[in-house]
C-alpha cells in the first residue's frame, strides 16, 4: 500500500531537511524546535523499551514451554529479573513505611555489587586472555606489512608498561621506549585513523542522502 | 576464502588457546603475591591534570563526571578514587555526577570509601548528584542552573543551600571538570560544556579510547588525560599513594611482556617452518 | 704524523679554541636608543636595540638601570633579563603601525622592551616623570653547572592512628553529646527560623522560604542521624549493664582512660626520636657567563631617558558605530570604533549605553569596560571575517538584556500569583510554615531532658535510656513527617514557578534585546575618560539586535556540503542512464555469497550480529541492508539465519526485514520470529549471551556488522573459537583492529555503507559510491595541494593563510 511507503519516507526526508537547516540557521525558532523534537523523541524512546520487553518475555516463555535445549538458561532470565524488580520494590515499599537509617542494608544494592559489578567486570576481563590468544595467533611476518605490523604491535606493547623503563634505563634513556610507542600513536596511527574516520564520515555522509532521498529503503523492513 | 579448518587443526588451536590462558591467568596473578615494584614516571598529560587540581585554594568546586559502568571498572574505578582522594587532601568540594544509569552504584562507592578516609560528609564535603538522563540536555541546564538541574542529591537532600555547594550557581562557577568515560561523553563535554561555559577541562578514559582524545589535547580543548590504568597509576603515584592501579601495572607489565614474548616465540617457529625444505609456509 | 698535517691540525685546534672562547658580539651602538610614544603611559621608558649576530637559544640581553645618584656613583642594578630571541618590536601592539606595513617589517629586526623604574626604585613611583634614568645593554651566554643542594623531604604516607577501642559508657556519653550539641543548634535555628518570619513577612515570598526549609530540613536529618547512632549505643548499654552490671562499666572507662593516655605518652616520644634525615641532590643550574656590553668609543653605551606622558587622544568618530551582531540569535548589538594612538597597558574603553524610546534617551550606564590593548575587531572573525582593515577597529559585543535585565521580582510576583490560581484554596505558604515549624519545637525539648539526662553519666548508668529516647521519638516524628511534607510541596511548587519564570525571562530578554539603544565610547586613563566627539559633543551610535537567518560564518561549510550532495546526485543520475559502473571488488562482500554456502554444507546455522548501534546508527542501517540479502540467500539455500540484536526497535525492524526475505524467497514457512530475538539490551550481558549461543550452536558463518565497542573481540574470538568464518564490518574505527585479528573477512570504514551498492548492484546506489569517490578525491587533492602551498608560503616567507581561512570551521 502506497501509504506504508510514502509517508515514512516523506517524514524522513522532512526531518533530514530540518535537521540540515538547523545546523545553519541561528534564529531562535529553530532552536525551540529542535529542542521540542529531542523532547518528543526521547518520549517515544521510551516506549521501545517495552516493544523489547514483550518480545523478550515472549522468547523465553516459549522457550519454558516447550521445553526447548537451554530452556534452563531461560528460566534464569526470569529469576534474574524477579529477584531485581522484588528488591527493588521492596526497598521503595520500606523508605515509603519507614525512615531508613544509613548504611542499612539493601538488597539492590547487595544485588549490583555482588552480582552485576563482578559479571560485568568478569566479561570485560575476558578481554585479556582473548587479546593474548588473538595476538598469538594472528601477528606473523608473513610479508612486509605483517612484519610492520608486529614490529609496531611490540613497540606500542612493551613502550606502555613501566618494564620498559627499567629496561631503558640500563639503556642509558628510561624514555627509550615510552618514545617510541607515544610516536608511533601519535603519528602513524593518528594519521591512519584520521584517514579511516574521513572516509567513514564522507560514506556516512552518502548513505545519509541515500537515505534521506529513498534510494536506501531498508530500514523500513520491508525488503526491497 | 580457503577450506575450512580441520577437526585436528581446531583441536590443536584449542589446547594452544588453553595453554596461553594459563600463562596469562598465572602473568595477572603473580603480582598478587610479591611486589615486582616496577618504577615509572607520570605523563606529562596526567601531570597537567594534577597540577591544575593542586592549584585549587580549599574550598573551591570541582565537577566530576564518571561516566562509565562496572564493565570499565578497573581502569576507571582507581582513577577515580585517586581524584577524589587528591580533593579531599587539599579540602576541596568535589561535586560528583555521572551520565550512566549503571554509574551510580560504582560512584557511590568510591566516594563514600574516599570520604570515610577523611572524615567528610555528604552536603558539608561533596556533593553526590548521582544520575539524571539528559546527556547534553543536562550538560546545557547545568550551565543555566545547578541547583534547577539537580535538586536533589543521591541522598535526597535539597542543593539550594548546601553548604558544598556554596557560591556554585552554575557550570560557569566551576573552573576544572574531569570527566571519566568508558564511551564518548569526553567529547559531549567538550562540545556542550567546554567549549560554552568556560571551565578547564580534564578527560579519563579507558586505553581503548586514549588515542581518540589526542587531537583535543593538541588544540588546547583539554588540558590532559589519564588513560587506562597507566593513567591511574601514575595519579596515583602523584598523589603519593599506591592502590589497585599501581598494583595493577605490574600485571600488566608482565602480561604484556608474555604476549610479545609468546608472538615472537610463534613468529620465530613460523620463520623456521617456512625455511625447511619440505614446507610451503 | 708528518710535519705539515701535525701543524694543520694544532692550528685547526687553536682556531676552535679560540672560537669557543671568542666572546659574544653586540648589537650595534647606533641601533640601541631610547624612545617617546604617544602611547606612553608616565610610568615606563621605551628602549630599542638592533640584532646580535650571536643571538641563540641559551644567550640572553641584560639590560641595567641607574638613577641619577646611582650613575654618578657608577653603580648599575639589573632591571632586566630577556631571551635573545624573543622581545621583537614587531610583536609589541600598541606599537604597531596598521597603516605602515614596511614600519612593522622593519621592526622584526629590532627588539624592544617597556622597563618601569619604579620596579628598581619604588621609592620614584610618584616622580617617575621628572627623573632622569641611565640604562646599558648587554648580551651574555649561559653555562650549565652543578651544585649541591638539600633535597626537599618526601612527605611521609599518612599513617591511621591506632586509638584504643572505646568502652560502651563512655562511647553512649559522647554520642549523647553530640547529639544534644545539635539538638541545640536546631533548636537555635528553629528559634532563629520563627523570628525571621516574624520581622519579614510582608516581604518574604515562597522562594525566600525555601531556603529556610530546607536549612531546618538539613539540620534535622543531621540531628536523625545522630538520633540513630545514639538509639545503637543505648540499646547497646543497656544490654551490658544487665548483663555486667554498672561498677563493670564504670572500670572499663577507667581502664580506657589510662590506655589512651598510655598511647599518647607512646606517639609523643616517637615523635621525638623521629628526625628526618636531611640529604643533598645535585641539580644542574644556569650560570651567566661573561657580559657584551654595547660600547661607543671603547666604553659600554648609556643611554638617558625620562618617562614621558603625553596628554590622552579621544578615538576618531569616523569609523564609530553599532550594529546588529551577524549570525547570531538577536540577542548581541556589535560596537566598533577606531583605535586611539593613546592605547597602552593603563588605559582601558568605556562602552555605555542608554534606552531610547520615542526618540528621547535614558540615562547612560556603563555597558563594558576593556582593556585598550585587546578587544579587536580581528579577534572575532567568526562573526566580522580575516579582512586586514579589521586590526584597526576595536569592536565588542553588548547583550542589552543583561545591562537592562528585566524585573526579576515583579515577573516572579507575576508567576506566583499565576500559579497560586491552580493551587487548593488552603494552599498559603507565608502561615502554613510558622504552622509546621512551631509544633516541632515542644518534642525537640523533650529529646533534649533526654539527652542531658544520659551526658551527665549517672542517669545513662541507671539504664532504659534508650526506651526514653523512643518515647521522645512518638512526639517528634509525626511533626517531622509533616513538617516534611510541607517542605516537599513547597520544592515542587518552587520548582514549577522557577521553570515558568525561567521561560518568562527569556521572553522577557528576547524583547529587550529588540529596541533601540544608542551607545557613547570613551577612552580612560586614571581619572581622565575622552569620548568620542562629533562637532565638539559626544558623538551617539544608535542599534538594535534582531535576529538572523544564517550562520554565515558556516558558508564554507554549506558550500562544500551543498556541492557534496550534487556531485552525489549527478552521478546518481548518471547511473541510471549507465548502469554498468565498476566497483572494486571488495572481498568481505565477495565472500558473503560463499560462506552463507558453507554453511548449507555444513548444515549449521547463519548468525548475524547486529552490535550495540540503535536504529538512528548508519552503520545499523547499512546492517540492516546486508541482513536483507543475507536473509534472502539462506531463505532460498534453506538455511536457518539467527540474528542477535540489543535494541528493540532494531529487532522489530529485523524481524520485518528478515519476514520479507522469506517471503521474497518463496519461503515464509520457514520465518521463525524467534530467530531474531532481542538477547539483551546491557553491552556484556549481550556479549555473553551471543557467545554462549555461539559455542552451543556452533554456527559455520557469523556476519558481525554494526557498531560495535569493548565486546567487539570476545565476540569474534569466542566466533573464531568455533571454527566459523566470521565476516565483519563496522564503522567503530577503534574496534576494526580486533576484527582484523579475529576475523575473516573485514570491511573496513565505509566499505560497510558501500555494502548494500555491492551487493544489489543498483545503478542508484552505484551512482552515489561514484560520487562519493569523487568528494574523497577531492578531500585528498585540497589536502595535499594545501599542505604543499602553505609550506611553500612558509618557505617563501609569504602569507598565505587565506588557504587555511578558507576552511576554517567555526
Amino acid at each position: 500500500m502506497w501509504y506504508k511507503l510514502t509517508i515514512p519516507l516523506v517524514m524522513c526526508f522532512a526531518m533530514g531537511l530540518v535537521a540540515f537547516v538547523h545546523e545553519f540557521v541561528p534564529h531562535p525558532w529553530a532552536a525551540a524546535f529542535r529542542e521540542e523534537m529531542t523532547t518528543w523523541f526521547r518520549i517515544m524512546g521510551g516506549f521501545a523499551m517495552f516493544i523489547g520487553l514483550y518480545a523478550l518475555l515472549h522468547l523465553h516463555v516459549t522457550r519454558i514451554r516447550r521445553q526447548q535445549a537451554g530452556w534452563a538458561y531461560s528460566a534464569f532470565v526470569f529469576l534474574g529479573a524477579v529477584l531485581t524488580i522484588g528488591a527493588g520494590v521492596f526497598e521503595e515499599i520500606r523508605a515509603a513505611v519507614r525512615d531508613v537509617p544509613e548504611g542499612a542494608f539493601s538488597p539492590f544494592d547487595w544485588l549490583y555489587d555482588y552480582v552485576q559489578v563482578p559479571c560485568q567486570a568478569t566479561i570485560f576481563s575476558i578481554l585479556a586472555f582473548f587479546m593474548a590468544s588473538a595476538a598469538f595467533r594472528t601477528f606473523r611476518a608473513r610479508n612486509v606489512g605483517a612484519a610492520l605490523l608486529l614490529v609496531s604491535a611490540v613497540v606500542v606493547m612493551f613502550g606502555r608498561v613501566p618494564i620498559s623503563e627499567e629496561v631503558g634505563r640500563m639503556l642509558g634513556a628510561w624514555d627509550t621506549f615510552p618514545r617510541a610507542a607515544d610516536w608511533l600513536m601519535e603519528y602513524p596511527n593518528m594519521a591512519v585513523k584520521r584517514a579511516i574516520f574521513l572516509g567513514i564520515s564522507l560514506g556516512a555522509i552518502s548513505q545519509s542522502l541515500r537515505v534521506l532521498f529513498g534510494i536506501e529503503r531498508s530500514y523500513l523492513g520491508g525488503g526491497s | 576464502m580457503g577450506a575450512p579448518p580441520t577437526q585436528a587443526a581446531l583441536r590443536r588451536l584449542a589446547v594452544t588457546r588453553r595453554i596461553i590462558y594459563l600463562l596469562v591467568a598465572v602473568a595477572v596473578a603473580v603480582p598478587s603475591f610479591c611486589d615486582l615494584g616496577c618504577e615509572f614516571k607520570p605523563s606529562p598529560w596526567v601531570e597537567k591534570i594534577f597540577k591544575k587540581v593542586e592549584s585549587l585554594k580549599p574550598g573551591s568546586p570541582i565537577l566530576l563526571s564518571f561516566d562509565f559502568d562496572p564493565a570499565a571498572m578497573e581502569e576507571l574505578y582507581p582513577m577515580g578514587l585517586a581524584l577524589l582522594r587528591h580533593c579531599f587532601q587539599n579540602d576541596l568540594h568535589p561535586i560528583l555526577m555521572t551520565h550512566w544509569p549503571g554509574g551510580v552504584g560504582i560512584s557511590k562507592q568510591i566516594i563514600e570509601k574516599a570520604a570515610k578516609e577523611r572524615d567528610k560528609l555528604p552536603g558539608r564535603d561533596y556533593v553526590f548528584l548521582a544520575f539524571k538522563p539528559g546527556y547534553s540536555n543536562l550538560v546545557l541546564n547545568m550551565g543555566e542552573s545547578l541547583q534547577g538541574a539537580f535538586s536533589r542529591d543521591f541522598y535526597n537532600q535539597p542543593t539550594a543551600g548546601m553548604p558544598a555547594l556554596e557560591g556554585v550557581r552554575s557550570l560557569k562557577d566551576i573552573s576544572l571538570v574531569v570527566g571519566l568515560a568508558a564511551g564518548a561523553t569526553t567529547e559531549m563535554w567538550i562540545a556542550y560544556g567546554r567549549d560554552r561555559f568556560g571551565f578547564d577541562l580534564g578527560a579519563g578514559c579507558t586505553a581503548v579510547i586514549t588515542p581518540d582524545l589526542y587531537p583535543f589535547l593538541n588544540s588546547g580543548q583539554l588540558i590532559g588525560v589519564l588513560g587506562g590504568l597507566r593513567g591511574a597509576a601514575d595519579y596515583e603515584k602523584l598523589v603519593k599513594r599506591a592502590d589497585r592501579a599501581t598494583k595493577g601495572m605490574q600485571a600488566q607489565s608482565l602480561t604484556h611482556v608474555l604476549i610479545i614474548l609468546l608472538i615472537l616465540g610463534a613468529n620465530a617457529h613460523y620463520l623456521w617452518r617456512r625455511t625447511r625444505p619440505n614446507e610451503k609456509g | 704524523m708528518s710535519r705539515p698535517v701535525a701543524a694543520t691540525c694544532i692550528a685547526l685546534a687553536c682556531g676552535l679554541l679560540a672560537a669557543a672562547e671568542r666572546p659574544l658580539a653586540p648589537p650595534d651602538a647606533a641601533s640601541f636608543r631610547a624612545f617617546a610614544h604617544p602611547s606612553d603611559d608616565g610610568q615606563t621608558i621605551n628602549l630599542e636595540w638592533g640584532r646580535s649576530p650571536d643571538e641563540a637559544t641559551g644567550t640572553y640581553y641584560v639590560v641595567e638601570i641607574a638613577s641619577e645618584e646611582d650613575f654618578k656613583a657608577g653603580r648599575f642594578r639589573r632591571v632586566a633579563r630577556v631571551a635573545s630571541l624573543a622581545k621583537l618590536k614587531s610583536d609589541e601592539k600598541r606599537l604597531r603601525d596598521y597603516d605602515d606595513e614596511a614600519a612593522n617589517r622593519a621592526n622584526k629586526r629590532l627588539h624592544y622592551l617597556a622597563v618601569e623604574p619604579a620596579s628598581v626604585y619604588p621609592a620614584d613611583a610618584k616622580t617617575v616623570r621628572d627623573r632622569d634614568y641611565y640604562f646599558r645593554l648587554a648580551i651574555v651566554g649561559t653555562r650549565l653547572a652543578t651544585e649541591k643542594r638539600p633535597k626537599p623531604p618526601e612527605p611521609r604516607p599518612e599513617e591511621p592512628e591506632k586509638k584504643p577501642r572505646m568502652p560502651l559508657l563512655a562511647a553512649a556519653t559522647e554520642k549523647s553529646k553530640d547529639f544534644l550539641e545539635q539538638l541545640q543548634a536546631l533548636q537555635k535555628a528553629l528559634g532563629k527560623a520563627g523570628e525571621t518570619i516574624e520581622e519579614k513577612r510582608p516581604t518574604l515570598t515562597t522562594a525566600s522560604y525555601l531556603p529556610l526549609v530546607s536549612d531546618i530540613e538539613a539540620k534535622i536529618a543531621k540531628v536523625m542521624v545522630l538520633h540513630d547512632e545514639c538509639l545503637d549505643e543505648l540499646r547497646a548499654l543497656d544490654r551490658e549493664l544487665v548483663r555486667r552490671g554498672p561498677e563493670a562499666l564504670k572500670q572499663d572507662v577507667a581502664d580506657w582512660k589510662k590506655e589512651v593516655a598510655a598511647a599518647e605518652k607512646e606517639a609523643e616520644e616517637k615523635r621525638k626520636n623521629d628526625r628526618p634525615r636531611v640529604e643533598e641532590e645535585v641539580v644542574e643550574v644556569e650560570k651567566d657567563g661573561e657580559p657584551a656590553f654595547v660600547s661607543e668609543g671603547g666604553a659600554p653605551k648609556v643611554v638617558k631617558a625620562r618617562a614621558s606622558l603625553p596628554p590622552l587622544v579621544r578615538p576618531e568618530a569616523d569609523g564609530f558605530r553599532a550594529f546588529d551582531l551577524p549570525s547570531d540569535d538577536g540577542a548581541a548589538i556589535a560596537v566598533e570604533w577606531r583605535r586611539s594612538p593613546s592605547e597602552n597597558g593603563r588605559t582601558t574603553y568605556i562602552v555605555e549605553i542608554a534606552q531610547v524610546e520615542n526618540g528621547v534617551y535614558g540615562a547612560f550606564k556603563k555597558a563594558a569596560e576593556v582593556p585598550s590593548l585587546g578587544a579587536e575587531k580581528s579577534e572575532q572573525p567568526k562573526f566580522f571575517g580575516f579582512a586586514s582593515a579589521n586590526k584597526k577597529l576595536h569592536c565588542v559585543t553588548i547583550q542589552p538584556a543583561a545591562v537592562f535585565p528585566p524585573d526579576e521580582l515583579a515577573l516572579r510576583q507575576k508567576v506566583v500569583e499565576e500559579q497560586m490560581a491552580w493551587m487548593p484554596k488552603d494552599w498559603a505558604p507565608d502561615t502554613d510554615f510558622p504552622q509546621h515549624l512551631y509544633p516541632l519545637m515542644k518534642p525537640l525539648a523533650a529529646y533534649i531532658e533526654v539527652a542531658k539526662g544520659i551526658c551527665g553519666g549517672v542517669e545513662a548508668l541507671e539504664g532504659r535510656q534508650a526506651p526514653r529516647l523512643r518515647e521522645a521519638d512518638k512526639g517528634f516524628l509525626p511533626e517531622l513527617a509533616r513538617y516534611r511534607a510541607y517542605g516537599e510541596r513547597l520544592r515542587r511548587f518552587e520548582a514549577h514557578v522557577e521553570r515558568r519564570l525561567a521561560e518568562a525571562l527569556k521572553d522577557a530578554r528576547r524583547k529587550a534585546s529588540r529596541k533601540l539603544y544608542a551607545f557613547q565610547v570613551g577612552i580612560r586613563r586614571g581619572d581622565e575618560t575622552l569620548y568620542i566627539q562629533q562637532d565638539g559633543k559626544p558623538k551617539e551610535a544608535m542599534g538594535a539586535a534582531r535576529p538572523n537567518g544564517v550562520k554565515w560564518f558556516k558558508l564554507n561549510n554549506i558550500i562544500l556540503s551543498l556541492s557534496f550532495c550534487a556531485v552525489v546526485y549527478a552521478f546518481i543520475g548518471l547511473a541510471r542512464r549507465n548502469p554498468n559502473l565498476f566497483i572494486r571488488k571488495i572481498a568481505g562482500l565477495e565472500a558473503v555469497e560463499e560462506a552463507i554456502g558453507r554453511a548449507t554444507e555444513m548444515g549449521r546455522p547463519v548468525f548475524f550480529v547486529h552490535g550495540l548501534g540503535g536504529m538512528g546508527d548508519l552503520s545499523t542501517i547499512a546492517a540492516v541492508s546486508i541482513l536483507a540479502r543475507v536473509a534472502r540467500r539462506s531463505a532460498e539455500y534453506d538455511t536457518r539465519v539467527r540474528v542477535m540484536n540489543n535494541d528493540p526497535i532494531v529487532q522489530a525492524v529485523s524481524q520485518e526485514v528478515v519476514k520479507q526475505s522469506h517471503t521474497e524467497a518463496g519461503r515464509p514457512d520457514a520465518y521463525n520470529a524467534d530467530d531474531v530475538p532481542l538477547v539483551a539490551p546491557d553491552q556484556f550481558s549481550y556479549a555473553a549471551a551471543v557467545n554462549g549461543l555461539m559455542v552451543r550452536e556452533q554456527p559455520a558463518t557469523i556476519f558481525l556488522m554494526g557498531s560495535f565497542a569493548a565486546e567487539s573481540l570476545l565476540l569474534a574470538e569466542t566466533g573464531a573459537s568455533t571454527g566459523a568464518i566470521q565476516i565483519a564490518g563496522t564503522d567503530s574505527y577503534t574496534q576494526i583492529p580486533f576484527f582484523i585479528t579475529a576475523c575473516d573477512y573485514t570491511l573496513i570504514g565505509e566499505e560497510i555503507f558501500a555494502a548494500s551498492a555491492y551487493l544489489s548492484r543498483e545503478p542508484r546506489m552505484l551512482g552515489s559510491l561514484r560520487g562519493q569517490d569523487v568528494g574523497k578525491a577531492v578531500v585528498m587533492l585540497v589536502l595535499v595541494a594545501g599542505t604543499l602551498a602553505l609550506t611553500l608560503a612558509s618557505a617563501l616567507g609569504h602569507d598565505w593563510s587565506i588557504i587555511q581561512k578558507l576552511f576554517e570551521a567555526f
